[in-house]
């Protein structure tokens, strides 16, 4: 690697949008790094930890620490919708607490089992709910955010549909679909820190020590 | 249905005799809450305490109130109502009951369900949004909680949220639970009532939401209490050792805020995660405040702990989930989830002892956390504890003594080998045999009365002065909770209240944090007056102030359990903010009444409203009693305080330094304040007429009139 | 923003008759401007308190020398810091040990973040990355202050004689800060060699008392001093599993030595022993408790939930 590809918190953000929402499970992360993201490399490697790149830092997700609490649901509905709910929150931890598709959650053995963790939108460069909307509703805002047009939405599920981790929701009451538009709400009420969001300053900060140690 | 804030705004109905399902507007119950208090008017008003428990026409009611699943702190419980089977007069009792079924009831679109009837078959109720109905559960009927919840997500899908009864409830154990599988679970006998009726189980699943009047408001109060008031479980306010930001910390080094540097959840999948420091202002490590394994257990749990769990919309995570793999060894389930009861008690029914199993210390650890397994599996109820002394007080009798019991047949088919061993499969056998009925022991788990009488032992029996096999504070069946020796006399006059333990914490998060005695009496007296707050075995005789708020500590509650919030952590009395002087907020749970209902709500509103719930338990225990008992004078039938309270502790007098014993004059004495609080009848302890018409009951004090009970009042008197 | 993060050393409380948004701002604000904390941002880790936790389980060998440098002296707490639980994650658990070692099959997070090709449609390409507020040049004397803060905020308190070790006119510069309005927040205590500087706003008092105790490294007067002082405020007798807790991690063969070397000298004549109800040792001060009410609030009733 160069120091140049990480000079400026711009383009340490760019390094990281290429593996936003997957797990850091295969790489190597150096102590400083892991400092940061205030997780251990054995957690990395059991793909407990996963990034997102977002314009306001780094979301590192901690599957370690969830605790199952269900605020990350309540704080983005608040903030979002107005009203309390878990089905269309735009992060979604109660369908995972008991089976979670991929083999994890309470009831996913003969015996309990107690991983289960938070998931939320990846901000896909190729959107899959965009691309399947038939009213081209979903769209790219001035943050650089892809967000639901609520005029144009018909709530027809689409979007749901198309998204491979189904993230997108049709809320029932108001019949338009939801979607995460990276607000952070979530993070900032998560009381385990499971949920964080790391400045890009001190992201690239780490990658420059990075680079000296090398 | 008008449109409301808070309050989903109707209630489902369910016949389980006849299959109707119907929904009611619940708008006529909101002066009483919810949860409990609108449970209480509806139990009165349409299941006399004269039905019998089992009637087909008795009922079975779950209640969750306007803060459930509002986004509100600590709010994510449920509480239901029923009648006992096994406390003395067969009055009216809730079960309690956390996870994250609560919430999903209200996003259903239902503040409660009112069950009655009795099914022909074995069903379980399936509740999705507007589509409810009765399902086949013979599938499940037989099966353990855990088998049972899963086989309902599989059949209805990973959304669901869904609670089981297990054997011990299907054989009409009285000692039973309804249980979710990360160990939530509500007791007193709900399992039995459950299970008369055929109905296994529930499957909830809400895509809705509740309307919530001031969200912004909500998020901000939110805020402030996890940043300003919020300590650890319990609400303790002080960190269990010294943290750099703290200026106090407890002594011993063991209360409910006990996560510390060092202490680790080493069984995390991706290796230890150190609980480290929390400061009391940083929201985000919040849920690292509890450590309630290492609270148990100390060191040994810190092995076994894969991570806290606890309830929906909470921050403080009580519950530990472990992974306790020398279970394996005896071909048992490792992985559990709880908090209370079900972990601390397992060790009781071993008179010789447990042993180390992987680590030095963790012998307690492992057969708790397989009785806890097992108990939840089982769906049996423990009454806090008594079902552990019960059993403690017969296993450990010689052979020649416990057979005047129990057969000789009975007493040697026990693997007693198991016993002597300290092997974790002892436990789950005698648990069992409890669930299915299974032989003369297992009357212990029909009630410590119940036990009693089949047994043959006096009333004096629950006189004694050991507190290893007899913690009931007065003779209704169940044991102190959190009573006088951790709150003097205001922990004695709150037991006397309800039909099973009390389940009132607002005195022990006090007494238990390990603040400084000086710093937390300035907290309480500013709160609630001079004189109120003893300290730690040092008391002094009662007084006004004292009386008051043992009675605010029981309206309280009952408006927790309406709302609904978790009274092991509200009301916000204590902060760990040095700045705030450790002074907490008791305002906000009615700020946040405000917020989530629209409606103006005070905190001395609340206590009426609490208060309102009060009059009704005392009202229907008094038309129990005189059903059942033959009397309906409170004072003597069921306030009654056991012997031992005052006798304890010979070698010290009661309010000396060094004990916790009380006297038997000054206790009377704190009955009548008690009473004058409440507007009870000194003689009696039944709310007079001019109380329950104060309260909007005047329909109550008619009947109690026209039963005679006022007649009685007056017969006492005289 | 509803979401404001509270960080450790905020010494002001949200007064709920202000707008709770606005009063973070303020807080936020406040802080930037007193440096307590420069990196403010409502999202950032909270570095401090890591650092604290890191460093106390560590026993931090963190000499500040990156201070005299110019070095940001929270970037070399971080620094250190990772450095520390790096090594003590290696200590704790060898096999993660090894996989945190450069591994030719595991590819390193930046390198192989280097070597992917640019993502296409980066959905924030025109949108700039947010970076922190550039704040104000500090005085020497305000650094400085940054430094013991830094330390507070790790749970450590500062002896003058390091700081003199640091910086050459450290004396000129500590005679400053009183007058300094950022810096009302450095605050002194006597210890038995030297005297400690720590930050209120980053350590409470009895902490920096307790912390005061440990560097003066008088095992019999730290035993003493701690408790007199339990039994006086709390009331509570202290059980000699008390010393091998955080922050005080002393060795069980190490506190009996301490308890009978305190036994011979009569300085100590108000410390007593007693064993409670279930077999475990405390210590007490009669000059605070009486034998008989300190056995009583030691022995541990039928525990009940």
């Amino acid at each position: 690697m160069a120091k140049t590809d990480f000079l400026t918190a711009d383009m340490t953000r760019r390094q990281f949008m290429k593996i936003s929402g997957k797990s850091l499970a295969g790489l190597t992360l150096s102590a400083s790094m892991l400092s940061l993201f205030g997780c251990s490399q054995q957690q990395v490697d059991s793909g407990a930890v996963a990034t997102w790149a977002l314009p306001q830092g780094l979301l590192v997700v901690n599957a370690d620490l969830c605790t199952g609490c269900q605020r990350c649901e309540i704080n983005c509905t608040l903030t979002n919708d107005g009203v309390c709910s878990s089905y269309i929150s735009r992060v979604k931890i109660q369908r995972r607490l008991n089976l979670d598709g991929a083999g994890n959650g309470l009831l996913s053995g003969t015996d309990n089992c107690f991983v289960y963790f938070p998931d939320t939108c990846r901000q896909c460069e190729d959107p899959a709910c965009g691309n399947a909307c038939p009213q081209k509703a979903i769209t790219t805002d001035d943050r650089g955010i892809r967000v639901v047009d609520t005029d144009k939405c018909i709530g027809c599920g689409a979007c749901h549909d198309a998204c491979p981790w189904h993230m997108p929701t049709v809320n029932p009451e108001t019949g338009k679909s939801s979607k995460c538009i990276a607000c952070g709400a979530c993070v900032a009420g998560c009381p385990s820190g499971a949920l964080s969001i790391v400045d890009w300053d001190a992201v690239t900060s780490a990658a420059q020590a990075a680079y000296l140690d090398l | 249905m008008a449109e409301s804030y808070g309050w989903a705004g109707k209630i489902l109905r369910v016949n389980l005799t006849t299959g109707e399902i119907t929904t009611q507007d619940d708008e006529k119950y909101h002066k009483y809450i919810g949860g409990m208090g609108m449970a209480y008017r509806i139990m009165y008003e349409e299941a006399p305490m004269e039905l019998d428990p089992y009637d087909e026409k008795a009922l079975v009611i779950f209640g969750v109130g306007p803060l459930t699943g509002a986004g509100v702190p600590c709010s994510g419980r449920m509480n239901v109502t029923f009648r006992s089977t096994w406390s003395k007069g067969h009055s009216i009792i809730d079960a309690h009951m956390g996870g994250h079924i609560g919430s999903m009831l209200k996003y259903a679109g239902y503040d409660g369900i009112v069950v009655s009837g009795i099914s022909e078959k074995p069903v379980y109720l399936r509740i999705e949004d507007g589509n409810v109905s009765l399902e086949d559960a013979s599938e499940i009927w037989g099966k353990g909680t855990f088998a049972a919840n899963k086989w309902m997500v599989e059949q209805n899908g990973r959304e669901f949220e869904t609670a089981s009864i297990g054997p011990a409830g299907e054989n009409l154990v009285d000692y039973s639970t309804l249980n979710t599988s990360f160990g939530n679970s509500g007791g007193a006998g709900l399992g039995a009532a459950m299970g008369n009726k055929k109905l296994k189980g529930l499957a909830i699943r809400g895509t809705g939401s509740v309307k919530v009047a001031d969200p912004k408001k909500v998020l901000e109060l939110s805020n402030y209490m996890m940043g300003n008031l919020i300590g650890g479980n319990n609400n303790h306010n002080v960190p269990a050792q010294p943290q750099s930001w703290a200026e106090y910390s407890a002594t011993s080094g063991k209360n409910r805020w006990s996560g510390a540097p060092g202490r680790m959840w080493k069984k995390a999948p991706g290796g230890p995660v150190d609980t480290g420091e929390q400061p009391y202002n940083d929201i985000n490590k919040v849920a690292l405040r509890c450590f309630k394994g290492y609270f148990d257990f100390g060191a040994p749990a810190a092995e076994y702990t894969v991570k806290n769990g606890g309830c929906s919309s909470c921050p403080i995570r009580c519950y530990t989930e472990y992974d306790v793999d020398p279970l394996a060894d005896y071909d048992l389930p490792t992985h559990n989830s709880n908090t209370c009861m079900p972990v601390l008690y397992g060790t009781r029914v071993y008179p010789d002892g447990v042993h180390d199993f992987k680590y030095e210390g963790d012998g307690t650890m492992v057969i708790n956390l397989a009785w806890s397994h097992a108990v939840d599996d089982m769906g049996l109820w423990d009454n806090y504890g008594n079902l552990n002394r019960d059993l403690l007080w017969i296993l450990r009798m010689p052979r020649e003594e416990a057979t005047k019991y129990i057969s000789e047949a009975e007493y040697d088919s026990l693997p007693w080998e198991w016993e002597k061993a300290g092997d974790p499969r002892w436990e789950v056998e005698l648990i069992r045999r409890m669930a299915y009925g299974e032989g003369d022991l297992s009357v212990i788990a029909k009630g410590t009365l119940a036990m009693m009488e089949k047994f043959g032992l006096p009333k004096s029996w629950l006189d004694r002065d050991d507190g290893a096999t007899n913690s009931n504070l007065i003779y209704n069946g169940f044991p102190n909770h959190h009573g006088p020796a951790e709150a003097w006399q205001v922990g004695m006059l709150y037991n006397l209240v309800y039909n099973r333990d009390c389940m009132i914490h607002e005195i022990v998060c006090e007494t238990g944090s390990g603040a400084p005695y000086e710093v937390t009496k300035k907290v309480m007296e500013d709160f609630f007056g001079e004189g109120c707050y003893d300290k730690a075995k040092a008391y002094t005789p009662i007084n006004e102030n004292k009386a008051k708020l043992a009675a605010y500590c029981v309206n309280d509650k009952n408006f927790h359990d309406s709302a609904t919030l978790c009274n092991w952590m509200w009301p916000m009395t204590q902060s760990p903010s040095k700045e705030r002087d450790y002074h907490g907020d008791l305002d906000l749970q009615a700020d946040f009444m405000t917020a989530v209902t629209g409606e103006t709500y005070t905190q001395a509103g609340l206590q009426e409203d609490g208060a309102r719930i009060t009059q009704m338990l005392r009202a229907m225990t008094a038309i129990s009693f005189q059903q059942n008992c033959g009397s309906a004078n409170l004072r003597q039938e069921h306030d009654a305080i056991c012997d031992w309270v005052f006798d304890k502790d010979p070698d010290f007098k009661a309010f000396e330094e060094g004990t916790t014993k009380l006297d038997r004059a000054d206790m009377e004495k704190a009955k009548d304040l008690f009473y004058d609080v409440f507007g009870w009848d000194r003689t009696t302890g039944v709310p007079t007429r001019e109380t329950l018409e104060k309260y909007d009951l005047a329909d109550m004090a008619d009947d109690l009139e026209k039963r005679g009970i006022y007649a009685q009042n007056t017969a006492a008197a005289e | 923003m509803l979401f404001g993060r509270r960080k450790p050393g905020y010494t002001t409380t949200v007064d709920g008759s202000v707008d709770p948004e606005q009063a973070v701002l303020e807080l936020q604000k406040a802080e930037l401007a007193a440096k307590k904390k420069p990196k403010a941002e409502v999202f950032d880790i909270d570095a401090a308190s890591e650092t604290a936790r890191r460093l106390k389980e560590t026993g931090s060998t963190f000499d500040g020398s990156a201070a005299k440098t110019g070095e940001d002296v929270i970037a070399a707490v971080e620094r250190e810091t990772a450095e520390l639980a790096a090594k003590q994650a290696a200590e704790a658990a060898p096999e993660a040990a090894e996989a945190a070692q450069p591994d030719a099959a595991k590819p390193e997070l930046l390198d192989f973040l280097a070597g992917e090709p640019e993502a296409e449609n980066d959905p924030f390409a025109d949108r700039p990355t947010k970076t922190a507020p550039e704040l104000p040049e500090l005085t020497p004397a305000q650094e400085l202050a940054g430094y013991i803060r830094a330390r507070s905020a790790a749970a450590l308190i500062t002896p003058h004689a390091l700081l003199l070790e640091e910086v050459e006119n450290a004396d000129e510069l500590l005679a400053q800060m009183p007058a300094d309005p950022q810096c009302t927040d450095i605050v002194t205590r006597a210890g038995a060699k030297d005297t400690y500087y720590y930050s209120n706003a980053n350590m409470s008092d009895n902490y920096a008392m307790i912390a005061q105790l440990i560097e003066d490294k008088d095992l019999c007067v730290m035993f003493a001093e701690m408790v007199r002082f339990n039994a006086r405020i709390y009331p509570s007798a202290t059980p000699l599993k008390y010393f091998q807790r955080s922050p005080y991690g002393l060795a069980p063969e190490v506190i009996e030595q301490t308890w009978k070397a305190m036994q011979e000298n009569p300085e100590y004549a108000d410390i007593e022993e007693l064993t409670n109800n279930q077999n475990e040792r405390f210590l007490f001060s009669t000059k605070h408790l009486t034998r008989r009410y300190a056995k009583a609030i030691s022995d541990v009733d039928d525990f009940c939930d």
